[in-house]
């Protein structure tokens, strides 16, 4: 039970943080997490996503702050790296904290229902189409921003908004949130 | 953007929920540290390119992180890690133990540091973010909790309180535990697991400051009860103590020091304490987990269980979770 070995290595210095990465974490975290959760559906993988795209971006912080696009570079990241994981990851088990057998229990439970609804309606969009809603109507991101975070055409980001919405004018339950209802 | 565009942005921005937690800084720095592929462009620092350029492996210092504990923003980082066998004995009247070794297995391409003198502090090799040692004893890795200002540790034989700014031994009271489970401290009592067998379980709370022993809660086992079991106790958000007990999860109020509720069959997976319950097979022991958003826990299988369970899932009303409802499939849920 105890630790066997521990190796004290002489150190001089603590690895340098980029100036005003830890701001832009503080400030951004919450709003990318958010955005993780809208692609993946869950916290710890919106959480491995917005760490995974965070941790691209350190070393080359200095150069994004110059370009003055850091949150674009992080969220290009992460929708890449999005679209790696639909990809290349066995899809066969779904790693989910929702359970099929769900009942509203009060307002709480209403939210948690909306929030399931909303998740299974983003479920049914292929991975390009969901990271175009997400990046479009979540971020707010321009249509030529979220061509460029997704390396394709301004008439491709259109084309995948449009199915998109399709697709999910269809989903259950999705008319009435879109139309007001329950709040987070 | 149309109507129909901005009813969905309007949607997206009002349904999704805020993030149970924060993305850090540490959190980043611990992900490039953990993936040596990637790493900060050379000359950018010192530990870097020590590190990373010099070729040794990060395990040691991972091993070391493992054992860190961040002990709240006034006290900073305190590390509690150090060789396993270097534990000299705590004295009980509550002073520091003596300066033992701080490594036992030298490097060849980085030799081990002396230990520096009592009282002064170690910067940690690869210690991101300024981590230091400031303990010097061997304590159970995992062991390590916080609440209140102090840290709380199991050494071989002892409960240990530590001040997190400075890292020394204040109180320390006897205790041998017998399965590997965290203490857990509910308003001014440390609870510890004291006994873990076919004979009985035993909860054992000491007084937070002082480390006195003010209660001791027999909880009786249904079923069997393994000994390699880990992590059996937990506390909810309740303020309640969950202790795995056998086939069974027992409820235990620490106010009234007493078992109140016992989680009938049990299956792994978690409990949310106020709406469900997610069930796989049945086992002969427990691990109890918080989750990370404290609105439940795990129940997990026992390190004897030899095969994969196939995940069910049930649900319960809230607040009588030993009256599970329903039965359906599902997969297991991560924390």
């Amino acid at each position: 039970m105890a630790l066997t070995s521990v190796e004290v290595l002489p150190v001089d210095d603590r690895p340098s943080e980029p100036d005003g990465f830890r701001e832009f974490v503080e400030a951004r975290s919450s709003a990318l997490l958010r955005s993780g959760w809208l692609l993946t559906g869950d916290w710890p993988s919106a959480e491995d996503l917005v760490q995974t795209a965070l941790a691209a971006a350190w070393p080359r912080w200095a150069s994004l702050t110059r370009q003055d696009a850091p949150e674009l570079y992080v969220r290009k990241i992460m929708v890449n790296t999005f679209l790696r994981w639909r990809r290349r990851r066995w899809n066969g088990e779904v790693a989910t904290g929702r359970l099929p057998d769900m009942q509203a229990y009060g307002d709480a439970f209403a939210q948690i229902d909306a929030r399931q609804a909303l998740i299974a309606a983003l479920d049914r969009l292929p991975p390009r189409q969901r990271a175009v809603v997400v990046l479009r109507y979540f971020a707010d991101q321009t249509e030529s921003q979220t061509a460029a975070a997704m390396g394709c055409s301004v008439g491709a980001v259109k084309a995948h908004a449009s199915k998109a919405l399709a697709r999910l004018r269809d989903a259950p339950g999705l008319a009435e949130l879109m139309t007001g209802g329950v709040t987070s | 953007m149309n109507t129909e565009e901005r009813q969905l942005a309007e949607m997206l921005h009002r349904v999704t929920p805020e993030p149970p937690r924060r993305v850090t800084v540490e959190d980043v720095a611990f992900r490039l540290a953990s993936e040596p592929g990637r790493k900060p462009r050379p000359g950018r620092g010192s530990l870097w390119n020590s590190v990373f350029r010099g070729g040794h492996g990060w395990t040691p210092v991972l091993a070391a992180l493992s054992v860190f504990a961040i002990a709240g923003a006034s006290a900073g980082i305190a590390t509690v890690a150090t060789s396993h066998h270097s534990r000299v004995g705590a004295p009980s009247d509550g002073t520091p133990p003596a300066t033992a070794s701080v490594s036992n297995s030298p490097s060849p391409t980085a030799p081990s540091q002396s230990p520096p003198p009592a009282g002064e502090t170690l910067r940690v090799a690869g210690g991101m973010w300024g981590a230091k040692l400031i303990n010097r004893n061997s304590f159970s890795q995992g062991s390590l909790t916080g609440s209140g200002g102090s840290l709380y540790a199991v050494e071989d034989g002892y409960l240990a309180r530590i001040d997190p700014a400075s890292g020394a031994t204040l109180q320390t009271a006897r205790y041998s535990p017998p399965v590997f489970s965290r203490p857990v401290v509910v308003g001014n009592t440390v609870w510890v697991v004291w006994s873990y067998g076919g004979g009985g379980i035993v909860l054992r709370g000491y007084d937070a400051r002082t480390l006195a022993q003010v209660a001791s809660v027999p909880v009786p086992a249904a079923g069997g009860v393994s000994n390699l079991a880990q992590g059996v106790l937990t506390a909810g958000p309740d303020g309640k103590l969950y202790v795995a007990a056998g086939d069974s999860v027992a409820t235990v109020d620490p106010a009234a020091r007493q078992v109140t509720h016992r989680i009938s069959s049990p299956r792994a997976g978690p409990v949310r304490w106020r709406s469900r319950l997610t069930a796989a097979s049945s086992m002969s022991g427990w691990s109890l987990q918080p989750l990370q958003d404290r609105s439940g826990c795990w129940f997990t299988t026992s390190p004897l269980a030899s095969r994969r369970p196939r995940p069910r899932c049930r649900s319960a009303v809230p607040g009588t979770l030993s009256r599970p409802t329903a039965v359906s499939g599902a997969r297991r849920a991560p924390g």
